[in-house]
């Protein structure tokens, strides 16, 4: 199962044909997370803490539970103990007790934000007036933001049983620190001192948010005998179903979750937040429990992206070529550890080759909501200082910087970040692509900067199941356990109907709850083309292959006589040749065979390729404001082979607008009582329609063996360039290094003022 | 408290319902009415998701409150296809990927249809300017701004045939 | 006989530092089994943290084959959104 290395033509791969969930988007008949009614439910509310760092004291609920219409109440005292358990789940394990804490705190509250106790009522008004009538007595607690404080020594510790894992020797000293993870190679101290030239500087990003428009909702039924129902957008069903299963001790069969459409997740729904406080309300009340989240709640009480310190030195020999890495970073993962260090690790290992490195990062905790993953978690803090680096270096060498990364990058054969060497991998192809891009080499106007910067994200496989079942008319049903989040519907049409050879629209794509399918990992991890785009071609080559037979019966001849094509089964040989039966002919004689023909696959791979990218940004920076303002933008990624155009370009565009806003705007503010001051769309302002140009895309396609059709995973890579690109403009633009992002207009024109 | 009877028309269809004083226009349509296709996705006015027409005026539905309604005729993203006839804007969407996850997408269609109402051949930066009001995550704006301008391209092009053959 | 390579942090968690390890296992499993005698608790973090390639290209399935001479990797799992 190769993908050939020169193509065939394909028939269907490679086109933009309309999705098949496209009508019921936009006619506002798809039911998304907050849309979802069960008949008799009740409604939820959540009560907050106000503080970021806090005993809690006591919770006084009576005065709430004898509100009229309030049906039940909870605690930290209703969920079930937890021990300290690792699940696994996406492609890192989480911890069970710190999710459990992360939807009810237990005993402290880690932010503003964090859940105290809630309550289901007859309706939503009811449900938050109890929720106001709730006493809490805590006892404040000095709180830490930021990761310098954070590690300082006595600092405010959040976790008095929290010893940092992977020093030598072990600490005997509870710190916020929960983690180190180190790569190295090498000596790096000894290559930098060598170093003709070296470039050095310490970066910062703030936490920022994935910004989903759709809040998360869910709606719970939990019967007394022990089974359960949720209706719930997310990432993915069946991890939801499992880590919420094991918070409250059910067995994983007796809870079915029903996927709903998702309004966006990019990483931030692929844990629990609502889910065991609805069903915990749910069985008390005996009732369907709705809990819907308002924006300030997504923005205070569900997971941002972490923000980062990063120390960077990058040296060279005269020619250019790297010699020595020493990267150093700090990762602010929130309330509980788990922020995405070891990619941010790998990211600096990457994309090129230096023999001489040490890199190495820290997992720090501190009072903010617990971050979650992002696009490529832990990749874009580090690139961002990684590749700015490399363009200081391009300055100073007086060297081209698509050039420079050239000289560098890695190539197929050479050692990837954790050892193995690298597949089919197409970096170089991006940078060449980049450099003859028209873009590369235009006029640039009055107070304006070019910038470009490159990827490395690793992607991902893992498990998948799809099933493939053929009606009794030949149309094709595919079935698969990935909620759609942006076109995955269209891609695998796409790949069922080529390996058929039948019409796109003859094949129909569901997304099944957890009880009608076999498991698959979350959406995520760019891995659901690959992963369960694989299963899908497996499936269907099996339901093909049945009709190669059936047909053969039917024709009276050996299958080698048979062959498929035009979904058909055409006669090769005997009384029958140069006749053909259709699919649909084939699949009507079900009753004369063993049944009707269905494949269902799980599988496992691992043989993904990492993802590259390169973008150029151009920006204008106004010297009397400050204000930064993208002028032109084109993003080059390799995509193996891109399945469905739009949806592949799309995830360019939509990575590097999310990047342009981490680089440009986007920030977490907290006041002097660690409260964030911005949670909000008005305060927190993501990019809109007025702040862009159009983002050209490149696709270049290098594609993964061991894929059917050569894909290799496309979401997440495009947003590991940006915040570099569009920093790297502005150096270009006003001579200025700015190390620090938002590249807001206040730091911008305070840092032009600087400068005068 | 006691529930405003609001008299209004929705999607050209003769409607009542029941509401708070406090209620918004965006939880009437949503909850009491069943028409879930416009979305909240702030609650203040921010994101554009909620975007309804109210006396042909765009407003984000839930900064307007439901006893505003009294009298009023709303059209929200379930009255744009004529039937099953899908609206041009709606069918330049889906031809041009213009949508992701597909949150956003019905408050983007109500805006870009009034957009091309009152403005048959808006520019790229008259496009951009008139729909800043609606926050798209996934796409990062392109192809949502090409599915416009070719919306009106063709709206304009069908005007033009229209008239000629008249 | 594999060879086992472990990497950072494993190596420094269970083997006091040491990366190459020679075990004679027909299988990932029995390699696991031997290194965890060794080092108790090995296999609990490998099924739990760990990525395995076999001679340079990732496997999932412990009951992959080993032949004399190949190299099996270990190497942190890492995290995607
Ligand atoms: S929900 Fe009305 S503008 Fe966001
Ligand atoms: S398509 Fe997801 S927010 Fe616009």
């Amino acid at each position: 199962m190769n993908a050939p290395v020169t193509p065939k033509a394909f028939k269907v791969v490679g086109t933009r044909p309309v999705r098949p969930d496209g009508v019921d988007k936009v006619t506002g008949k798809a039911i998304y997370g907050p849309d979802f009614v069960a008949p008799g439910m009740i409604h939820g509310a959540i009560l907050r803490s106000p503080h970021a760092h806090a005993k809690i004291l006591s919770i006084n609920t009576k005065k709430a539970e004898a509100l009229a219409g309030v049906k039940a109440v909870i605690t930290s005292a209703d969920f079930p103990g937890q021990e300290s358990k690792v699940l696994a789940g996406g492609e890192t394990s989480s911890n069970q007790r710190d999710i459990a804490q992360i939807c009810m705190a237990d005993g402290k509250v880690l932010y503003a934000g964090h859940a105290v106790a809630a309550v289901a009522a007859t309706s939503e008004a009811i449900a938050r007036a109890a929720v106001a009538l709730i006493e809490v007595t805590y006892e404040v607690l000095p709180h830490v933001i930021e990761v310098e404080e954070a590690i300082a020594p006595g600092a405010p510790l959040l976790h008095a049983d929290m010893y940092t894992k992977g020093v030598e020797p072990a600490s005997d000293q509870p710190s916020n620190a929960a983690m180190c993870f180190t790569l190295a190679r090498g000596d790096a101290d000894a290559a930098l001192a060598r170093a003709a030239i070296t470039v050095t500087g310490r970066y910062k990003t703030p936490p920022v948010h994935q910004g989903y428009i759709e809040p998360h909702a869910c709606v719970a039924s939990w019967n007394a005998d022990g089974q359960g129902q949720m209706w719930v957008s997310s990432q993915g069903a069946f991890d939801i179903r499992n880590t919420t299963a094991a918070v409250l001790h059910m067995p994983i069969a007796d809870l079915r979750v029903m996927p709903l459409e998702i309004g966006g997740g990019f990483g931030g729904k692929t844990t629990i937040y609502l889910e065991p406080v609805a069903m915990l309300l749910s069985r008390k009340a005996g009732r369907p429990v709705r809990i819907a989240m308002n924006r300030q709640e997504v923005f205070c009480g569900t997971g941002p992206a972490p923000g980062s310190v990063a120390d960077v030195t990058l040296g060279s020999d005269a020619d250019g070529n790297f010699v020595g890495l020493k990267v150093e970073f700090w990762s602010q993962a929130g309330a509980f550890p788990g922020s995405g260090v070891h990619s941010g690790v790998m990211t600096a290992l990457g994309a090129y080759t230096v023999a001489n490195a040490h890199v190495r990062g820290w997992d720090v905790v501190s009072n903010i909501p617990a971050t979650k993953a992002y696009r490529a978690p832990g990749a874009p803090q580090i690139a961002f200082a990684l590749e700015s680096a490399i363009d200081d270096l391009a300055v100073k060498l007086g060297m081209d910087a698509i050039d420079l990364r050239l000289k560098n990058a890695v190539r197929p054969g050479d050692p990837g970040p954790m050892r193995l060497p690298h597949g089919a991998i197409g970096y170089v192809e991006c940078l060449e692509a980049a450099k003859a891009h028209p873009h590369w080499s235009a006029p640039l106007g009055a107070n304006q900067g070019r910038g470009v910067a490159g990827a490395f994200w690793g992607n991902y496989g893992g498990p998948s199941t799809a099933a493939v079942s053929l009606s009794s008319d030949g149309s094709v049903q595919v079935t698969t356990g990935n909620p759609d989040i942006g076109g995955s519907r269209a891609s695998m049409a796409i790949m069922a109907a080529e390996t058929l050879d039948v019409p796109y629209e003859s094949v129909r794509v569901a997304i099944a709850d957890t009880a009608s399918i076999g498991y698959s990992m979350l959406t995520g991890g760019s891995r659901v083309t690959f992963a369960t785009g694989k299963a899908v071609v497996e499936a269907a080559q099996n339901v093909r292959e049945t009709l190669v037979s059936r047909a053969a019966s039917l024709f009276g001849v050996d299958t080698a006589e048979v062959e498929w094509h035009g979904g058909a089964a055409h006669c090769l040989s005997g009384e029958r040749k140069g006749e053909s039966l259709s699919i649909g002919a084939i699949a009507a004689k079900a009753g004369q065979f063993s049944g009707t023909i269905t494949s269902e696959v799980s599988i496992n791979p691992l043989d993904y390729l990492p993802g590259f990218a390169v973008h150029i940004c151009d920006s204008e920076v106004d010297p009397e404001t400050g204000h930064v303002r993208i002028v032109r933008y084109t993003a080059v990624q390799d995509v193996g082979r891109a399945i469905h155009l739009d949806y592949v370009e799309g995830q360019l565009q939509g990575g590097a607008v999310q990047g342009i806003g981490w680089a440009l705007n986007e920030a977490y503010v907290f006041d002097a009582e660690g409260r964030m001051e911005n949670p909000g769309f008005l305060d927190y302002r993501m990019p809109v329609a007025s702040d862009l140009p159009m983002i050209d895309t490149v696709l270049v396609e290098v594609p993964n063996p061991a894929h059917p059709y050569g894909v290799k995973g496309v979401g997440e890579a495009p947003i590991v360039p940006p915040l570099a690109a569009v920093a790297n403009s502005v150096r270009h633009a006003t001579g200025i290094r700015m190390r620090e992002l938002p590249l807001s207009p206040d730091k911008v024109y305070a840092a032009l003022r600087a400068a005068d | 408290m006691s529930k405003i009877a609001v008299t209004t028309s929705i999607n050209g269809d003769p409607a009542e319902f029941l509401c708070d004083a406090g209620e918004t226009l965006l939880d009437a349509l949503r909850v009491t009415m069943g028409l879930t296709g416009a979305k909240e996705g702030c609650g203040s006015g921010d994101c554009g998701a909620c975007t309804v027409m109210m006396d042909g005026e765009m407003v984000c539905s839930c900064l307007v409150l439901a006893p505003e309604a009294e009298g009023k005729s709303i059209a929200t993203i379930e009255g744009v296809a004529e039937g099953s006839v899908l609206h041009p804007v709606q069918r330049k969407f889906l031809e041009h990927g213009a949508l992701q996850c597909g949150f956003c997408t019905p408050g983007f269609i109500v805006a870009a249809k009034a957009l091309i109402e009152k403005n048959p051949d808006p520019s790229e930066s008259e496009i951009r300017y008139w729909l800043a009001g609606n926050l798209c995550r996934c796409t990062g704006y392109d192809k949502i701004v090409r599915a416009v301008a070719d919306a009106a391209a063709e709206m304009r092009q069908d005007q033009n045939s229209q008239r000629t053959a008249a | 006989m594999a060879k086992a390579v472990i990497t950072a942090p494993f190596s420094a968690e269970f083997f006091g530092g040491r990366e190459d390890h020679l075990v004679d296992a027909p299988t990932i499993f029995a390699l696991i089994r031997g290194l965890d005698l060794a080092a108790p608790g090995f296999a609990q973090a490998a099924e739990e943290r760990a990525a395995i390639a076999v001679n340079g290209v990732a496997v999932a399935d412990w009951t992959t084959r080993l032949e004399s001479g190949d190299e099996v990797l270990f190497v942190q799992r890492i995290a995607g959104g």
